[in-house]
C-alpha cells in the first residue's frame, strides 16, 4: 500500500514536472512560431520566384542524363 | 479510410464568410467599375455595399489571424526551411498534378491537422493570406476614404497606384476562385473537400502499414 502511495505521488510529481516542462517549452515556442508565421510569406514568395528555375534545371538535368544514357 | 479533423470551427466560419464575401466584393466591384455594363444596382448603392462587405471581411480576417496566432495550428503556415526538401516535394506534387492524377496514382502529400497543405498550396497560401489579402484590404481602406488617408495615398504614389494595386489583387482573386474550386474537387471523391469544410472532418485513404 505504501509503495503504491509513493508510486502515485511520484507519478503525480513527474506528471506535474512534465506539465511544467511542456508549458515552459510551449511558452518558448510562441515567439519562434510567430516569427516563422510572419516570415512565411516572404520565404514562400522567394520559393515561388525560384520554383520555375529549379523546375527547368531539373528538366535539363534529366535530359542531359537521358542523353548520356542513350549515347 | 480514416476520418481526420482537418478544419477547426473558427477556420470553417472564416472560410465560408470569406467565400461569400469575396464573391459579393467581386460582383459589387464590377458594378462600381463598369456601371454601364452591370445594371444590378445603382453606383452609389454598389459603393456602400462594397464598403460594408469590405469591413466585414477585414473583421473576418482578424478572426482567422487570431485563431492561427493563438493556437498550435499556426504550424500549418510555417515555411519549410530546407529549400532542397521544399523543391523536391513541390516537384513531386507538380508531377502528380500534371500526370499522376490522370493515371490514378496516389497523392504524394498526406494531410494531417498540422500539415493540411501540400508544399505548393503551402507557399501559395502563405503569400495569399499574409501578403495579397492584407494588400487588398489596405488598398481598399485607402480608397474608401481618400481624403482621410491622403498622406498615405500620396506616399504610395497617388490614387492611380493604389487603385491599380487594388484591381490587380481583384484580378488575382477572381482567377484564384476558379483554381481553388477545381482543386477543391480533387479529394478522395469530388465532394470530399467541400464536405470537410462543413464538418471539419476529411476522409482519407490510410497509408500502407498504418
Amino acid at each position: 500500500m505504501r509503495t503504491h502511495t509513493m508510486t502515485t505521488a511520484e507519478g503525480m510529481a513527474a506528471g506535474a514536472l512534465g506539465k511544467g516542462r511542456a508549458a515552459r517549452s510551449g511558452k518558448n515556442q510562441v515567439p519562434r512560431n510567430m516569427i516563422l508565421f510572419f516570415a512565411a510569406p516572404f520565404i514562400g514568395l522567394t520559393y515561388i520566384i525560384v520554383l520555375p528555375l529549379v523546375a527547368f534545371g531539373a528538366i535539363g538535368t534529366f535530359m542531359i542524363t537521358a542523353a548520356f544514357a542513350a549515347g | 479510410m480514416k476520418k481526420v479533423y482537418i478544419h477547426p470551427l473558427p477556420v470553417r466560419i472564416w472560410h465560408w464568410i470569406n467565400a461569400f464575401g469575396f464573391v459579393f466584393m467581386i460582383v459589387t466591384g464590377l458594378q462600381i467599375r463598369y456601371p454601364e455594363i452591370f445594371g444590378i444596382t445603382s453606383f452609389r448603392q454598389a459603393v456602400e455595399l462594397h464598403n460594408t462587405a469590405g469591413f466585414v471581411l477585414i473583421a473576418n480576417y482578424f478572426l482567422w489571424l487570431g485563431f492561427y496566432l493563438f493556437s498550435d495550428r499556426i504550424k500549418i503556415y510555417h515555411p519549410e526551411l530546407n529549400p532542397r526538401k521544399h523543391f523536391e516535394d513541390s516537384l513531386r506534387q507538380v508531377v502528380y498534378y500534371s500526370r499522376g492524377i490522370f493515371r490514378g496514382d496516389p497523392n504524394p502529400h498526406h494531410s494531417d491537422p498540422y500539415h493540411k497543405f501540400n508544399p505548393m498550396q503551402k507557399m501559395a497560401y502563405q503569400v495569399i493570406m499574409l501578403l495579397v489579402v492584407p494588400l487588398q484590404f489596405a488598398t481598399g481602406l485607402l480608397l474608401w476614404d481618400i481624403k482621410r488617408f491622403e498622406g498615405a495615398v500620396a506616399l504610395l504614389g497617388g490614387v492611380r497606384v493604389v487603385d491599380t494595386a487594388h484591381v490587380l489583387c481583384f484580378i488575382f482573386f477572381a482567377s484564384f476562385l476558379f483554381v481553388h474550386f477545381y482543386l477543391a474537387t480533387l479529394g478522395s471523391t469530388p465532394s470530399e473537400h467541400f464536405k470537410a469544410m462543413f464538418t471539419g472532418y476529411e476522409e482519407m485513404e490510410e497509408e500502407a502499414g498504418s
